[in-house]
């Protein structure tokens, strides 16, 4: 019963998922699309990336820093 | 801590095409797969790699933690910079590099945090294991 509850929900999201159509360019895509000369860099997911979320780089920097810097405060001292 | 001489010749063999690959990935990560993150974890894993298999002590004679900190301190300043530049060319993150190096400041981006996820990680391990063997 379970693996043919499995089956039908990979099924239906394979129709899904091959049903979907690229072709049409909306919403943030077709911009990115349009303005992807203006950043002149041939790759799209890093123009993305790196360029117009670069927000994103950023924050997951921050983040490591604020890691780091707990680590060493709690665990950093030499001797207890 | 020592592992066997199977593990510490294999990490030996393997840890200077780890350092190739990411500094690969680093670099031509504006034109094809790659980025400043996973180059940053590559350059990680090679000197934890060392650092399992020939212990901490050993380790920490090459990679002294004083010197991870400055580079992952120094690195963190030279993202925000950037980012504090192009805002002074008129935006936040503005490519302004772009006439003069091949990539702009995407590549230095990815430079700045290759170097930041990497001396993070190493650091982070250089604590826990300075933590285990305290006492």
């Amino acid at each position: 019963m379970k693996r043919l509850l499995a089956l039908l929900l990979s099924g239906g999201l394979l129709v899904e998922l091959l049903s979907l159509d690229y072709t049409k360019a909306v919403g943030s895509y077709a911009y990115y699309v349009a303005h992807w000369k203006e950043v002149g860099i041939p790759n799209l997911v890093t123009a993305i990336l790196a360029d117009w979320r670069a927000y994103d780089s950023l924050g997951e920097a921050t983040l490591l820093f604020a890691a780091v810097t707990g680590f060493y405060l709690l665990l950093g001292r030499r001797k207890i | 801590m020592k592992m066997s001489l199977v593990v510490r010749t294999t990490t030996k063999l393997i840890a200077p095409f780890l350092v190739t690959y990411g500094a690969y990935l680093t670099i031509y990560g504006y034109e094809s797969p790659g980025g400043g993150f996973q180059a940053g974890v590559l350059f990680a894993v090679s000197v934890i790699l060392l650092m399992t298999a020939y212990g901490y002590r050993r380790t920490k004679k090459h990679f002294p933690l004083r010197t991870v900190q400055l580079v992952e301190s120094a690195s963190a300043l030279w993202v925000v910079g950037i980012a504090l530049i192009g805002l002074a060319f008129g935006a936040f993150f503005l490519n302004f590099l772009r006439p003069y190096i091949p990539g702009g400041t995407v590549m230095t981006f990815n430079i700045g945090v290759a170097l930041k996820v990497g001396t993070s990680f190493v650091l982070v391990f250089y604590v826990l294991s300075r933590w285990v063997d305290r006492d």
